[in-house]
C-alpha cells in the first residue's frame, strides 16, 4: 500500500452520534490506524490539528450558521474526496424542522437576547453548498457501511453503497412485513437501504432516518397510509422526521 | 417420481410419527409456524409447533391469520417458500485469504445438513421445478444451489382451501401436487389420505399405522381438492399469453400501473421464482480474507440495469414492465414455462396492493 490514507473527520450542525458510530468500531479501528489511516483531524479522537490537505474528508452534520458556509467550501478544497454521513449531513437533520417555521419566533421564545443568536434561516445538506463525492445516511450512519465505505477508499474500489429501498433488506433478512401484516405506517418503501431493515426486524415501522432512495413513489405510499387509518397530519408526519428535508420529502404535502 | 401406490389413509396424529422418522434419518425439518402474525417456515420438532387451526385472510396488501378452525393446513402461503432454504438471500461464493503477498484461495467446508420441508404446497413445487430448469438446466450450473437442493425431502399438501390471492389453476400448477414430493398429504375430516412419492418417503413411515384408502375416501379427497380449484376467484388466461403481451409494450396501462408501484421490489423477493442476484466482495483488511457474497438483487432497484451508457430502465415503469414481462413472457422464451406459478404472493405482499392478474387482464384489454 503506497502510504495511509489522508483522513479529517468534520463537524458541522450535528449530535456527533456518527462520528461516534466510528469510534464505536473499536475491534477494526486500531488496525485501521496503525495500518492505513492517517488521522489528520478528528476533534472527537485526537488533539491533533492537521490542517490537510486530505485524501478524505468524512463530513458530518447540516449548515446552520453563516461560519459554516465558509468552513465547508475549506474542506472542499483541501480534500480529494469528501463523504457526508448522516442525516445531518446528507439531507439538513433533525434540525431542518425549523425551515418549516420562523427562526425569529424560536429565538425570542427561548433566549432571553435572540438578538445575539446569528443562525441561518435553514438548516440545508451539505451537498446544497459543495460537491459531494459519497453520501452514508442514517440517523446514525450504520457502523458496517461506514467501514465498507473505508476499506473501499483505502484499497480503490467502487464502494458498494445501495440505492434500493430497505424492503429489499426487510425481505432479504425473512422479516414479516409490518406494513401489509400489522398494519404500521412503515416508510421502508420510499428508504434507502444500509440499516439492514433494523427497525422493522424489532417489529417497528421504519421512520426513514435514511432518507428517500432517488426514484420514490410518495403519492402511492401516502394514499397506503391514509388507507390504514392514518390522519393527514400524521402522514405529513411519516414525511417530517429526520430527513424531512430531504430533496423528496421537503415536497410533500397533503 | 411418482409412485403407483394405492393411497394410504393415516390418523392426524401419526403425522408425528413421521416428522421423528425425518429426524431419526438425520433430517432437520422445516414447516409451517407462526411467526409476528404471519405463517412462516421454520424448524418443526413435533406438529404441535405446526399452527394447528390457524387460517389466513389475503388480500391485495393486506394479510392477516387467526385460530378459527381445527384443521392442520388450512393456510396457504405466507411470504417465504423454498426459495429463502434453497436460494438463500445470501451466500459466500469464494473465500480467499491474502498473506505475505501470497493468495490462497480457502475452501469452502461447508457442511450442508439434510433438509426436509413439511406443508409444501403445489405452487411451490412447480416454482422449486422452475428454479431447478433455471439454475441447473443448462450448461453452467449453480453450484450452490445444486449443494442446497441436493438430497431435499419434501412433504406436500394438497391444497383443500384456496387462498383468497391463489391462481395456480390459471398457471397449470395446483391444487393438486404434480411429482417431485417424498409424501403427500389430503387433509380430510378425521384423517389424511397419504400418498408416497418416492422410496425415501416410504422409509419414513415406519411405524406408521397405514391403510389402504378406501375408493370413497380417495373420491372425497379429490373432491376437496377440486373444490378449492373450483372456488379459486383470482384468474390469468393464459391463451397466447406471451404474444399478446408482446404486442402491448406501450399500452397505457403501464403508465397508470407506475402511478401505484412504490418500485420497492418486495413482489420480486417473495416471488419463489425471481432468482436475480448481484455479486460483491467484502474485504476484510485485518485477515487479509476477502468473501465473494451473493445476495439477492431486483430487477426493481434502480441500479439494477445502470451501464456505463446509462439506465436502460431509469423509471419505476420501465421497472414494472421488466417485472410483469419477465414473469409472464420473456421467461417463456428464455426457460420454456412461465416464471409465474400463481402462488399469489406477489399480491398479497406488495404494500400497495398491485395485482398481477388484474394487471394482466387490463393489458389484455379484458
Ligand atoms: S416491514 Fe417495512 S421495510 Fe419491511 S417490507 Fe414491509 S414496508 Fe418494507
Ligand atoms: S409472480 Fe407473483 S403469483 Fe406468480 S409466482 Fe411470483 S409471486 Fe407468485
Ligand atoms: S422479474 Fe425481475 S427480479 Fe424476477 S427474475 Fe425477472 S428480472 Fe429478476
Ligand atoms: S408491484 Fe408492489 S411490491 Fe412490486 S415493486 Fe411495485 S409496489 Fe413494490
Amino acid at each position: 500500500m503506497a502510504g495511509k490514507l489522508k483522513i479529517a473527520v468534520v463537524k458541522f450542525a450535528s449530535c456527533s452520534g456518527c462520528q461516534g458510530v466510528l469510534l464505536d468500531a473499536e475491534e477494526e479501528l486500531p488496525f485501521l490506524v496503525d495500518n492505513h489511516l492517517d488521522i489528520q483531524y478528528f476533534i472527537e479522537a485526537t488533539s491533533r490539528i492537521g490542517d490537510g490537505p486530505y485524501d478524505l474528508a468524512l463530513v458530518e452534520g447540516s449548515i446552520s450558521v453563516p461560519e459554516d458556509l465558509k468552513r465547508v467550501k475549506e474542506i472542499r478544497e483541501k480534500s480529494k474526496i469528501v463523504a457526508t454521513i448522516g442525516a445531518c449531513a446528507t439531507t439538513g437533520g433533525i434540525q431542518a424542522l425549523r425551515n418549516w417555521s420562523s427562526l425569529n419566533d424560536f429565538s425570542r421564545t427561548v433566549y432571553l437576547n435572540p438578538e445575539w443568536i446569528a443562525s441561518l434561516d435553514k438548516s440545508t445538506p451539505i451537498s446544497e453548498h459543495i460537491k459531494v463525492d459519497y453520501e452514508l445516511n442514517g440517523c446514525p450512519i450504520s457502523k458496517q457501511q461506514l467501514l465498507d465505505f473505508i476499506v473501499s477508499m483505502v484499497i480503490g474500489k467502487r464502494p458498494r453503497i445501495e440505492r434500493n429501498s430497505v424492503c429489499v433488506e426487510c425481505k432479504r433478512l425473512g422479516n414479516v412485513c409490518v406494513l401489509v401484516a400489522d398494519k404500521l405506517p412503515c416508510m421502508g418503501p420510499v428508504t434507502k437501504a444500509g440499516c439492514g431493515a433494523l427497525c422493522p426486524s424489532y417489529g417497528r415501522d421504519c421512520y426513514s432516518c435514511f432518507g428517500p432512495f432517488e426514484d420514490i413513489n410518495v403519492e402511492s405510499l401516502k394514499k397506503k397510509f391514509k388507507e390504514i387509518g392514518l390522519k393527514d397530519y400524521e402522514v405529513l408526519h411519516k414525511f417530517r422526521e429526520f430527513t424531512g428535508y430531504s430533496k423528496q420529502f421537503r415536497e410533500v404535502k397533503v | 417420481m411418482k409412485s403407483n401406490q394405492e393411497p394410504f389413509f393415516i390418523q392426524k396424529k401419526s403425522l408425528e410419527i413421521i416428522l421423528s422418522n425425518l429426524k431419526l434419518k438425520g433430517y432437520k425439518v422445516f414447516g409451517p409456524k407462526l411467526k409476528n402474525n404471519a405463517i412462516v417456515f421454520g424448524e418443526v420438532g413435533s406438529i404441535n409447533d405446526l399452527p394447528i387451526g390457524y387460517v389466513d385472510t389475503q388480500g391485495p396488501g393486506k394479510y392477516e391469520v387467526k385460530k378459527s378452525s381445527e384443521s392442520f393446513f388450512s393456510y396457504v402461503n405466507g411470504p417465504f417458500s423454498l426459495k429463502n432454504f434453497l436460494y438463500p438471500s445470501e451466500v459466500d461464493l469464494l473465500k480467499v485469504e491474502k498473506k505475505d503477498n501470497k493468495i490462497r484461495v480457502l475452501s469452502n467446508t461447508n457442511v450442508v445438513e439434510k433438509r426436509a420441508f413439511v406443508g409444501i404446497r403445489s405452487c411451490d413445487l412447480s416454482a422449486l421445478k422452475v428454479l431447478d430448469k433455471t439454475l441447473l438446466g443448462y450448461e453452467y450450473v449453480d453450484e450452490q444451489y445444486k449443494l442446497l437442493r441436493n438430497g431435499t425431502f419434501i412433504l406436500g399438501v394438497n391444497c383443500v382451501r384456496a387462498g383468497e390471492n391463489c391462481f395456480c389453476t390459471s398457471m397449470n400448477t395446483g391444487p393438486k401436487l404434480g411429482d417431485g414430493f417424498d409424501l403427500a398429504l389430503t387433509e380430510m375430516e378425521d384423517g389424511f389420505m397419504l400418498e408416497v412419492g418416492s422410496a425415501e418417503g416410504e422409509r419414513m413411515l415406519d411405524g406408521v399405522e397405514l391403510r389402504r384408502a378406501s375408493e370413497d375416501e380417495v373420491q372425497q379427497a379429490g373432491e376437496l381438492v377440486e373444490r378449492a380449484a373450483r372456488v379459486m376467484a383470482k384468474k390469468v388466461n393464459i391463451l397466447n399469453l406471451k404474444n399478446v403481451l408482446y404486442s402491448q409494450l406501450t399500452n397505457p396501462r403501464w403508465d397508470d400501473v407506475a402511478k401505484r408501484c412504490l418500485s420497492c421490489g418486495n413482489c420480486t423477493m417473495v416471488c419463489p421464482t425471481c432468482f436475480c442476484n448481484d455479486v460483491f466482495d467484502d474485504n476484510e483488511l485485518k485477515s487479509g480474507v476477502t468473501t465473494r457474497k451473493r445476495i439477492w438483487d431486483s430487477c426493481f432497484n434502480v441500479e439494477f440495469a445502470e451501464t456505463t451508457a446509462g439506465n436502460a430502465r431509469p423509471t419505476i415503469k420501465d421497472r414494472y414492465r421488466q417485472w410483469l414481462m419477465h414473469k409472464m413472457a420473456y421467461w417463456v422464451d428464455q426457460f420454456g414455462t412461465f416464471g409465474c406459478v400463481g402462488c399469489g404472493r406477489c399480491i398479497t405482499w406488495c404494500p400497495v396492493g398491485i395485482d398481477i392478474t388484474e394487471e394482466v387482464r387490463a393489458l389484455r384489454g379484458e
